[in-house]
C-alpha cells in the first residue's frame, strides 16, 4: 500500500494538464503503484464559494482510492456551512487550508474556526506551503507561501490537531521540525524536498513517524517523489512508514 | 538492476550491460565542504548515475574575483582526481575578469582536462564580456552550461534569461549552449531557444511539473534535452526523465547520449 497525502482534483488555470480528473488521477496512482490519494479541490485556491469550490469532493465518499479532503478558505462567509456539510460526509478525512491563496496569515486566528472543528471531530489539517513555485507564478497571481513560523505557531496553539506541511522545501521542513516538532503533532510532507540525501537525515533527526509522501499530483507527477524515498538510504520498515503506515494511522485507512 | 520508478534505468538504457551509465550534466561542488563530493559519488551510483560533470561555484558570490574562480576551479580538479572514473569538470569563470579570465579557462582545458564552461549571474550572457569565453569555448571544442531562469519574483541583477541566451545563441552559432533550468519558466524556455539548433537544455534546478520533459522535447527534440540534477535529489531528478511520457530513445539520450555527444564523452 503506499498513501499519497497530497493531491489535488481539478483545474489549473495556468497550463493545461496531461492528466485532470478523477481518470486522470487513477491512471496516474496506477501507474505509480499508489494505492490511496487523498485529494482535495484545486477550485478551492481561486473560487469565492467553499461549498462550489468543494463539490466534486463532496460527491467523492463512493470512490475506494480517492479520499476526500475538504479545502476550506475560512474568510468567505459560508465556512460553517461548509464545516457542517464535512461533520455529514463521512469518508472526508481530513481539512486542507491555502493560507496564501486566501489572503491571511496562519497565526492571525483567522482560521481558528477549522482548528477548532478540527480539533473536535480528531481529524488532520494539511497545509500546503505552496502549489506552483513561486518563480513561476502568473504576474497578475502572486501568492506568497505560507511561513514555517506561522505552521509551528498553530502546531502550539492546537497541539491536539495533527498538522501535515506539505510542498516545502527541505530548509523549510527542518526549520517548521525543528521550531515545532517538540508539540508532536506536526508531520513533513516530503512533496517539495530536493536537497539529496534529505529523507536520510530527516529520519536520523526526527524519526520516521514524522515524515509521510505527497505527490502535488497532477500538477506534479507522483514518481519522482517517491523516488525519494523508495531510494532513500533508509531501511525498509521506514519506507513503509513514510509511505504508508504513518497515514494509514492518521487517516484511519484500512 | 536499478529501478527508477515505475521503469528500470536497465529497461531506459537498454539493458543490464548498458546500466550506470546516466550522465549527470550539471552538478556543483558543495558550498563550504568540497570533500562531500564523495557522498555524492556513492548516492549518484546507487541511482544509476555513472557520470558527474561538476563545476564549482566557489562561495557562490554573485560577481567573484579571478582568484575565488581560480580556487573554486581547483575544487573540481581535486574531485576529478579524487574519482577519476566519476567526475568530468567544467571551468567557472567571471567574464568580467577578461583576458586573466581566458587564461585561467585555458588553463582548465589544457592543464586539467576540464570538458566545459560554466557560466552563472555574474555578467548577463549578452555582455560584450562573454563573447570571447564563448569563442574561445568553440576553439577549445567544449559546451557552454549557461545558467538561465525567468522569475515572475525577479531576476538577479545579471542573471540571464531564456530569451539572452537565445540571443547569444545567434551570435555564435558554433557554439554549444546548454541552457541550464530549461530557463527555469519552461515553457517560455523551450519556446526562446527552440530557433537555436545549438542550445541543448537541461532538465534540473525546478520541481517536475508534470509535462515539462514532455513539453521540453515536443519543442527542442530529445537530442536538445539533457539530464542535470544541480545537486537535488537524484532518484527524484532521474525520475522526472523516466516518468516522462516520451519513447525510450528520447530517454537514453536525455540520460546520456545527448552529454556523450556534447562533453565528447
Amino acid at each position: 500500500m503506499i498513501v499519497d497525502v497530497n493531491a489535488f482534483l481539478g483545474p489549473w488555470p495556468f497550463r493545461g494538464l496531461i492528466y485532470s480528473g478523477i481518470e486522470g488521477l487513477e491512471r496516474l496512482m496506477e501507474r505509480s503503484g499508489v494505492s490511496h490519494a487523498l485529494v482535495s479541490p484545486l477550485e478551492s485556491l481561486f473560487f469565492g464559494d467553499n461549498l462550489a469550490a468543494n463539490a466534486a469532493i463532496l460527491k467523492l465518499a463512493g470512490t475506494r482510492s480517492l479520499i476526500p479532503i475538504a479545502a476550506i478558505n475560512p474568510l468567505l462567509p459560508d465556512s460553517t456551512e461548509l464545516l457542517g456539510e464535512v461533520a455529514d460526509h463521512r469518508a472526508i478525512r481530513g481539512l486542507k487550508l491555502h493560507p496564501g491563496y486566501h489572503g491571511y496569515e496562519l497565526g492571525d486566528g483567522s482560521a481558528a474556526l477549522a482548528f477548532d472543528f478540527a480539533e473536535e471531530r480528531d481529524i488532520p489539517i494539511m497545509i500546503p506551503v505552496r502549489v506552483q513555485d513561486e518563480r513561476l507564478h502568473h504576474r497578475s497571481a502572486m501568492v506568497p507561501p505560507t511561513s514555517p513560523k506561522g505552521l509551528a505557531e498553530v502546531a502550539r496553539l492546537y497541539r491536539r490537531v495533527k498538522i501535515l506541511v506539505c510542498n516545502a522545501r527541505s530548509d523549510e521542513l527542518t526549520e517548521v521540525l525543528d521550531s515545532g516538532g517538540s508539540w508532536g503533532n506536526l508531520y513533513a510532507v516530503v512533496s517539495w524536498a530536493q536537497m539529496e540525501g534529505f529523507v536520510a537525515s530527516a529520519v536520523g533527526k526526527y524519526g520516521p513517524g514524522r515524515l509521510m509522501w505527497g505527490s502535488n499530483m497532477p500538477l506534479q507527477y507522483p514518481e519522482p517523489t517517491l523516488e525519494q524515498i523508495r531510494k532513500a538510504d533508509i531501511g525498509a520498515g521506514e519506507k513503509r512508514r513514510i509511505l504508508a503506515e504513518n497515514a494509514e494511522g492518521i487517516f484511519n485507512i484500512r | 538492476m536499478v529501478r527508477l520508478g515505475h521503469v528500470t534505468a536497465e529497461r531506459h538504457l537498454g539493458g543490464t550491460d548498458r546500466s550506470m551509465r546516466i550522465i549527470d550534466a550539471h552538478i556543483h561542488i558543495p558550498r563550504e565542504d568540497p570533500p562531500a563530493v564523495g557522498n555524492l559519488v556513492r548516492a549518484a551510483e546507487r541511482n544509476g548515475i555513472g557520470t558527474l560533470c561538476f563545476s564549482s561555484l566557489g562561495t557562490w558570490e554573485y560577481e567573484p574575483s579571478l582568484e575565488a574562480c581560480i580556487r573554486a576551479n581547483g575544487e573540481v580538479k581535486w574531485a576529478m582526481d579524487k574519482f577519476p572514473e566519476k567526475v568530468v569538470g567544467l571551468c567557472y569563470v567571471n567574464p568580467a575578469s577578461g583576458e586573466a579570465g581566458l587564461r585561467e579557462f585555458e588553463r582548465c582545458i589544457v592543464e586539467y582536462g576540464m570538458r566545459g564552461l560554466k557560466l552563472w549571474v555574474a555578467r548577463r550572457c549578452t555582455d560584450p564580456s562573454v563573447g570571447p569565453f564563448i569563442e574561445a569555448a568553440i576553439g577549445y571544442g567544449v559546451p557552454v552550461l549557461q545558467h538561465a531562469w525567468l522569475k515572475s519574483t525577479g531576476n538577479l541583477p545579471n542573471e540571464s534569461t531564456p530569451q539572452d541566451v537565445a540571443e547569444m545563441a545567434l551570435r555564435h552559432p558554433d557554439a554549444t549552449i546548454i541552457m541550464a533550468h530549461i530557463g527555469g519558466n519552461w515553457e517560455i524556455g523551450a519556446q526562446a531557444v527552440k530557433a537555436c539548433r545549438n542550445v541543448l537544455v537541461d532538465t534540473c534546478g525546478t520541481i517536475c511539473d508534470a509535462g515539462m520533459i514532455e513539453y521540453a522535447v515536443k519543442a527542442l527534440g530529445a537530442e536538445r534535452v539533457i539530464y542535470g540534477s544541480d545537486n537535488c535529489d537524484f532518484a527524484g531528478q532521474v525520475a522526472k526523465v523516466t516518468s516522462a511520457e516520451i519513447p525510450e530513445e528520447a530517454k537514453e539520450l536525455i540520460l546520456s547520449g545527448n552529454a556523450k555527444r556534447v562533453m565528447g564523452l
